[in-house]
Formats: structure tokens, sequence, C-alpha cells
């Protein structure tokens, strides 16, 4: 490329290319007008003319706009993970937690959103454009559409935030979905959480300024076609413009059927239209996949981009890497259903999806092995290790550290025991931590001297970037997957409060903070660069030298390695390289199919299972179990029968078969073993599911949480599997349930002997921070004898997150009032009561729910299993001051989480 | 601009193929750590051993098959 090709992004985006109109219309006069008004004031002030270029041409001054803003939204995102985390680490630890429950799961929202979309999506746009521009020399028109851009998407962040009260401050309409949002959640009238519909708003925003940036970029391209046809025709173009026109093709495709969702949504939600909440999540899952890929595509441009540049030598074997942005697109569009592998699709297609889930590894194999086999032979001394090539090579390590789990989360056998859990989240964040950020930078360091017409201040600065990023990202990565491991579940803030959970989510702190501050030495960099950075002139540069300058910036010495391009011959023949990679790539083709095959029966197994057509053993109980938010509710009949409220009661051993059916949001139930096979099956509103399993043969209590996030009270979202004795050994301990681990559910309540047992509710309406509450062990006589234990719930839990005082208000002391008011006397039954096999559940003891009193609770019973507490759900609606509604927000529920199981053995 | 050809022969020192493959390996390595806690374990590995499998072998024959490639010259 010649260094003219520099010149439009530097200077020629002022008109004098070719010009749209002879006489732009008024509209665009005007705005030209304005913005020269407002600009050449603004330039006035240095801060200003430096930091957002504003003596520059428009282009230049566009897409240093759209980097500022990624940064200042991915920086808001960071803070958005580090007030969630100080929130679940402020929890494990029992200290005071700041925000709602409102707050704390929409930050986490607001993370994935704005990290996503605001930072990346935004920056991948930026550096798209730029070097499409530069690299094929094209003088960039329609100012105002790429500013449109700018203005839609940076809009769609500000209105996916949903509304905000100024006076009196009030901030809990925040969205407590998921960046993931799963129909019907949040959807008025189908959900008890229902969010503003600005939220609705915020998503066409952002596919409009997609969509209409991807139609920027194709009109350039286009008219860059039919100038230069003849030429064009034949020549091989840079490999990385084949994954740029693959990212062109990829955006509608992703960005569509979000539009179809979210219109969907939107017309259930205000129109009546009917939902079928199971076809909507499909269609949603269409672009929440190929969302990933589209992003995925920076790292990967990025390194056929840059590696060539930095060794000075082609790619490795240019059709192959051609035929692995093909498969990309190809292969991404199809993924979606991998998402919802749990679900009642059919079982045939969740196989086709897995068999395409592991194809889609052969692009990604192509590029590691093209990218590797690019630098074989490059001399040491020929190469520098600047911030580019750092970040490229942590974007290569990264990609193939959070790729190789992509199979195994592909693999639906192995998903059924990580699915939603943290280890979900240690892939996704090694991808785009790793790999996605990393590419990104190592984009930004080689672009942004071109951008900005000065060298990086300083290298040392740009190291101390890359260590803190490395490490911080690594110990995030690791800390996911070991709580993952241990069955630990996404989005999760209420957590049992046990030492390795405790441990790993501090370690995960830590590595939220370190990576937070290696970001801090980038902006400083960044900073001091427009400010007091060497003039950085790409003139008599090619566009490659040009790169290369601009990354030497970053080099701990400059100018050791020269940046001039040389002369290339090659030596070894194509047929030889590519004879190379097609063994490379056979050898995977041949190890994916043998893991298809290996894999096929189990994944039938389980797709079989959730429509239905489960094991075929004599079945000892049956359960109906009904889903709402945020509780299950299970009618059984067999060996157990009766009615129980996040309870499911069975013998030990017995088969059990569940049919599953939701409302208001999508559940899973969930029972996360470790030492036996994994419960897991998701109801989706409208599509029953089954289950079929054999229960523990050690009786005991197996926590069983919501495998799906539904709402602000997913953390009280906790049932119990209740294994009973079977009826000739009633009276059995909890002695061999505890000496197994509980079958390593980490989500088994605790076991507190009785009498000592002391019980004391929590901020979130918890007794000792557990959901359900402790187990209490009692011992009595053969044919019964007193059983006691007391109870406290301090005023000082009272509060806007404890569900158990249903009063909303702005004023923080309103809670506490309420019950000052009423004599301390909440009026919730409360007592023990007994699970009798034949009939259900019957009382035993009862009284009025009261708070700041010590209640010693005793009786004489027989042994048994018994329920304790709260053990109905309390209904909730929060609406401080009126201010709830369709056009704010509805966040309404039924909550249950003050109970727990009372298990009386003989002595 | 003129300039020399690149170098061609044999290069000694920490090449940034050594680094990438390095870089290559330490990935892998974490990833088959992370991934070997479900292989192991008794009740896991039905469901996940072959794909951990076929994961190990296909790393072998990335690191194989990129030892024996011809320099990109």
């Amino acid at each position: 490329m010649s260094a003219g090709d520099l010149r439009p992004s530097l200077t020629g985006a002022e008109g004098e290319g070719v010009p749209v109109f002879e006489h732009p219309p008024a509209l665009v006069q005007f705005l030209d007008a304005t913005e020269d008004a407002i600009r050449l004031r603004l330039a006035k002030l240095r801060l200003f003319e430096r930091v957002f270029l504003l003596q520059r041409d428009w282009m230049t001054r566009i897409t240093m706009l759209m980097v500022i803003c990624a940064v200042l939204w991915g920086a808001i995102g960071g803070f958005d993970a580090f007030g969630f985390q100080t929130s679940v680490v402020a929890y494990a630890t029992q200290s005071t937690v700041h925000l709602s429950n409102v707050e704390i799961y929409s930050s986490i929202t607001l993370h994935g959103i704005r990290e996503l979309f605001g930072f990346a999506q935004q920056l991948e746009m930026a550096l798209l454009g730029l070097l499409v521009v530069n690299a094929l020399g094209i003088v960039p028109r329609h100012k105002w559409s790429l500013y449109s851009v700018v203005v839609l998407l940076n809009g769609s962040m500000l209105l996916l935030q949903g509304p905000v009260y100024l006076l009196p401050f009030n901030d809990n309409y925040f969205p407590a979905l998921g960046w993931y949002f799963l129909s019907p959640l949040g959807v008025k009238g189908q959900s008890a959480y229902a969010v503003s519909p600005l939220w609705f708003i915020g998503w066409l925003a952002l596919c409009a300024a997609l969509l209409l940036w991807t139609g920027w970029v194709v009109v350039h391209l286009r008219d860059w076609w039919r100038q230069h046809r003849p030429e064009a025709v034949g020549r091989q173009f840079p490999i990385f413009l084949w994954f740029v026109v693959g990212t062109l093709i990829l955006i509608p495709i992703t960005y569509g059927p979000l539009v179809v969702s979210t219109v969907w949504d939107i017309g259930t939600a205000y129109a009546g239209w009917g939902i079928n909440a199971l076809a909507n999540q499909v269609i949603f899952w269409m672009f929440g996949h190929a969302l990933v890929y589209v992003l995925f595509l920076i790292p990967i441009l990025e390194l056929y981009f840059l590696i060539p540049i930095l060794a000075r030598r082609p790619i490795y074997s240019y059709r192959f890497a051609a035929a692995s942005a093909v498969l990309f697109v190809l292969l991404t569009p199809l993924l979606g259903l991998h998402h919802l592998y749990l679900t009642p699709v059919p079982a045939w297609s969740t196989w086709l999806t897995m068999a395409l889930s592991f194809a889609i590894v052969l692009p990604s194999a192509i590029t590691f092995f093209s990218v590797w086999m690019t630098v074989k032979g490059v001399p040491a001394g020929q190469w520098e290790w600047n911030a580019v090539a750092l970040f490229a090579l942590l974007s290569f390590g990264g990609a193939i550290f959070g790729g190789l789990s992509g199979p195994a989360l592909a693999t639906i056998p192995w998903d059924v025991d990580v699915h939603n859990s943290l280890f979900v989240l240690g892939h996704f964040h090694a991808i785009t931590i790793l790999s996605i950020v990393a590419g990104g930078y190592a984009l930004l360091y080689a672009i942004f001297p071109i951008l900005t017409g000065r060298q990086w201040f300083s290298a040392a600065l740009a190291r101390l970037h890359f260590l803190f990023t490395v490490v911080g990202g690594v110990t995030i990565v690791l800390a996911f997957e070991e709580l993952g491991a241990l069955g630990v579940l996404r989005r999760e803030f209420i957590l049992p409060i046990v030492p390795a959970i405790t441990l790993y989510q501090m370690i995960l702190y830590g590595g939220i903070i370190v990576i937070l501050a290696g970001q801090l030495f980038f902006v400083a960099n960044g900073a001091l660069t427009v400010f007091r950075g060497e003039v950085f002139s790409a003139s008599g540069l090619s566009f490659d030298e040009a790169v290369r300058r601009a990354a030497q910036s970053t080099a701990a010495v400059r100018g050791r390695v020269p940046i001039a391009d040389v002369p290339f011959t090659r030596r070894v023949p194509r047929s030889r390289r590519e004879r190379v990679e097609a063994g490379w790539v056979a050898s995977v083709v041949v190890l994916l199919t043998a893991v298809l095959v290996a894999s096929t029966p189990g994944a039938f197994a389980v797709g079989n299972a959730i429509n239905g057509g489960g094991p075929t053993e004599p079945i000892g109980e049956y359960v109906a179990l009904y889903g709402q938010q945020y509780y299950w509710s299970a009618t059984e009949s067999g060996s157990v029968n009766g009615t129980f409220d996040n309870a499911i009661v069975v013998e030990a051993g017995a088969w059990v078969q569940v049919n599953l059916t939701a409302s208001g949001a999508t559940q899973s139930l969930l029972v996360p073993f470790r030492d036996q096979a994994v419960v897991d099956v998701q109801a989706v509103p409208g599509s029953p599911s089954y289950a079929v399993f054999q229960a523990p043969s050690v009786p005991g209590v197996y926590g069983a949480p919501d495998g799906e996030y539904d709402g602000p009270w997913f953390g009280q979202d906790v049932s119990a599997l209740v294994v009973l004795p079977p009826a000739n050994a009633t009276g059995s301990s909890l002695a061999a349930f505890q000496a197994n681990g509980g079958g390593g559910d980490i989500y088994d309540p605790p076991v507190l002997p009785v009498p000592g047992a002391n019980l004391v509710g929590d901020a979130e309406g918890l007794f000792n921070n557990s959901v359900p509450g402790p187990t209490l062990a009692a011992t009595v006589p053969v044919g019964g004898g007193p059983v006691a234990f007391s109870w406290e719930v301090p005023l000082s839990s009272i509060g806007i997150d404890n569900y158990l005082v249903n009063v909303t208000s702005t004023n923080p002391n309103a809670q506490q009032q309420y019950v000052i008011d009423h004599g301390y006397n909440l009026g919730y039954p409360v007592g023990i009561y007994r699970i009798d096999p034949a009939t259900g559940l019957s009382p035993v003891t009862e009284g009025p729910l009261l708070v700041d009193r010590t209640v010693n609770e005793s009786a004489v019973l027989t042994p048994g299993v018994y329920l304790y507490g709260l053990v109905t759900p309390v209904a909730y609606s929060y609406n401080p001051s009126g201010e709830s509604g369709s056009g704010t927000g509805i966040q309404t529920g039924l909550v249950m989480g003050l109970w727990g199981i009372l298990w009386v053995s003989t002595a | 601009m003129s300039a020399p050809e690149l170098p061609r022969t044999a290069s000694r020192g920490f090449t940034p193929f050594l680094a990438f493959g390095l870089v290559a390996i330490a990935a892998a390595v974490g990833a088959v750590w992370e991934l070997a806690y479900y292989a192991g374990s008794s009740v896991f590995a039905a469901g996940t051993l072959g794909t951990t499998v076929g994961i190990v072998l296909a790393l072998g024959a990335f690191f194989v098959w990129g030892s024996r490639a011809p320099p990109n010259e």
C-alpha cells in the first residue's frame, strides 16, 4: 500500500474528494454549519482540541469520538462488575451490602451491555471503519450517517439503563435482567418483573446503529469497487479485508433477529400480541451467539492484519486464511440453539447444533495454525516485542485458552453439568478479556498514533497496562472456572457461605481490581499521548511501515528493529505449506468427527429426557413442578403426597419423574451434585419439560437453586430436595449425609445441632445467611420428645432488600418505621410443620412473625422431617411514591427465604 | 525506500515462533487442566471424557504439525 493510502483519515475527509451533492441539502448544510460553530468554539480550549482532535478531518474526529466513547463505556462497565462483586464479597463476608438487589443485578446486566456494545462493538466499528478507509484509500463520505451511528449507539446505552428519578433520587428502575434477556422476563403482562419501554427502544436503537454503520461501510466499498474494478479484479486483497467483509455480512444476520425478538416483546407488552417464549428465545439466541463471533472477529482480524505486518512477510497460507473467513460467516448464524440445550426443543435440533458447534472449531484451528506458522522463520532480531506484539500474543493465547473450553460447553452431556454455572463465564471471559479485548488493544496501540498524529508517550505505561491486563484477566478466568467446577451459578449474588466459594470470590474480586487498575495506565498513556506525545508522521511511509512506527513507540528500546518494508521472495512453495496446513485441518476434522460420534448417545439421551422420553425405570414419585417468580410449587403423588412450596420431597433411592411448567420467566430445576449425576432441566413458560432422575440413596437436605436468572429476587430462589429415609428407617440421622458431603452439592444448607441452634434473620430475609436456612438436626426418643430452638429477626435486618416488609419508599427508614408502627408483628404465620408422606404438610406450632424479639420455638416431636419458619411465599411489590408502572418498571413477586428443614432423628 | 532482503537463516534466541508456541502450550495446559477436573470425575467422565481426549489429541496434532511445517519463507 502506498503512503497516499493514509491520507483520507489524516487530511482528506473534509469534502475535497468526491462530493456527494453539488449543493448539499439544507439540513446537511445546517448541521455542517452548526457542527463547525460548536467545534471551532470548543477547539479554543486545548483540552477539547487535543482530546477530540477538533482541528482534524471529520473521519478522524468521529473515529476518535467513538474510541473515547468506547473507552468510557468500558470503564463504566468495568466499575459495574466491581460494584456487583463488591456486593457478592460483602455478603459472603457478612458485611453491609450497600446496593439494593435491583442495583446489584442491574450492575451485572449493564456490565455486559456496556462492555459488549458500548466498548467492544463500538471499538470494532471505529477501528474497522478507519482500516477500510485507509487500506483502500477511500475518501470517506456521508459524515452525518456516521455521526448518526455514534448518536444511536451511545444513545442506546443510555436508554438501556432505564429511567432514573432525580428528585427524590431513585435509580431502582435500572434493568435487572440479563444482557441476554430471556423472554418473557421483563415483558409487561407476562412477568412479575417488567422493565421500562426504554429497554426495548434501546435495543432497537442499538440495532439501528449497527445496521446503519454496516450500510455506511458497504456504500464505500461499493463505490470503491465501481471505481477500481478494472485493476481490482484478480488482485489479492489484504487477508484482513476478508474478515472485514465477513463482519459486514454477519452484522445484519446477527442484529436482524434481535429486531424481531425485541419487536415481538414490544408487541406483547404494549399491543396485546401473543407470545411464544421458547420461539422468542430461539430467535434471540440467533443474535446472542452470533454477537460473540462478530466481536471475536476483532482478534481474528487483528491477528491476520498485524502479524504479517510485524513479521514483514505474508500470511502462511492465504487460501486457508480466506477459507476460515468463509467458514466463520457460514457457521456463526447457526449456533444459537446451543444456549438452549436444556429446554424442550427437539433432540435432533440440539444434536445438529452440537455438530455445527464442533464444526466452528475448524476456522479457529486454521487461524491459530496460520498465525503461528506466519512467524515461523522470523529471526529474533527482526521481531520487536512492543505493546502491539504483546497484546497480539495475548489475543492469540487467550483465544486458544478460552476456545478450548468451547467444545466442552458445546458437548450436550457436558453442558448439563456446567450450564449457567460460572464455568461458562470462565470460557466467556477468557474469550472476551484475553482475546477480544486484547485484540482490540493491539489494534488500538497500532492505530492510535496514526489517528492522533502523536507517538505513544510511554512504553513503560503500555507494558504496565499489558501486565495488569494479563494478571487480572487470567485471575478472573481461573476464579470463574474454579467456582464453576464447584457448581456455583452465574449471576448469583447470594451464595452459600463456605470457605471454598468465599476464597475464589475474593480472588475474583482481586482480579477485577487488578484489571481495572491496569486500564488506568492505558487511559493515562492515552491522555499523555495526545497532550505530550511526540509528533507522529506517516509522511513517506507505506501503510505497513506507519503501523510499525506506531507500534515501535511502545517498544522498550526504539529503533532496534527497522520499520522499513523489505522485499519478500517465496522460497517454500505454496504446495508444501498448504500440504502441512491441510494435514492439520484433516487431523482436526477426524478428531471432531470422533468426538461427535462419542457424544451422540449422551446428547440424544439428554434431549429425549427433557421432551418426556427419559429412563423407563419404575417411578416412585411423580412431581408436578410449577415455577413462579420466585419459588417452585410442587404437587406430589407416590410414596410422598402433598403440596410443598420450594421443597421437593422424595424417598431415598426412588425414581422421580418431574413435569415442569413455569410462568413469568424461564426457570430451571437444578440440583448441582458433584458426587452423582447433576439434575438440570429448564422450564420455559408455555413449553412443558420433563426430568427423570434417581433420588440420592443417602437421606438429607440437598440444595436446589433455580438454575436460571428470573429477576431481582433470584438470590432467594433456592429450593430443597428433601430426601426422606425409607419408610422402614424413619428416624435415621443426618450422619451419613454429612459424611458424604451431601453429594458434593455446594448449595446444601449447613447442618446445625439442636438444642443450641440460634437462627438470626439477615437483610435479605434469610436465616443465618443461608437459603434454605440451616438444617436443624435434633434427636428424640423413638416415641418422641421435646425439641427447642430460638430465632430472631432483628429490626436492623429490615430494609429495602428485605422482602418481609412490603413497604417501598425512598425514605431509608420507612420499612423499620412500618415494623414499629405495627407493634413489631408482621402477621405472617411461622412455625414448625410436619412432612407427612401420606398427606403433606401439617402445622405443629404456628404463630405470627415477630421482629426484634427472640422467639423460643419448642414442641414435642416424633422422629421425622419438618419444615420450620415462614414456609409459604410472601407477596412483594416495589412501588415507592407510586412511581412504579409500565413507563418506569414493575417489580412484584412471591418471595420465600425465611425457612428451613428440621430433621428429627432417634437418639 | 530500499532495504536489504530479510535474513533467511535459522535464528537462535527467543524467536516469535518460539514465543507463540510457548504461549500456545501455556494456554493449552491451562485449558486442559480446567477440563481435566470433569474428565477425571467418575460422575462427569461419561459426558466429558470423549471431548477432553479429542481436545488433547488435537493439541498434540497442532504442535506436531507446527514443528514439522516448513518456515514461512
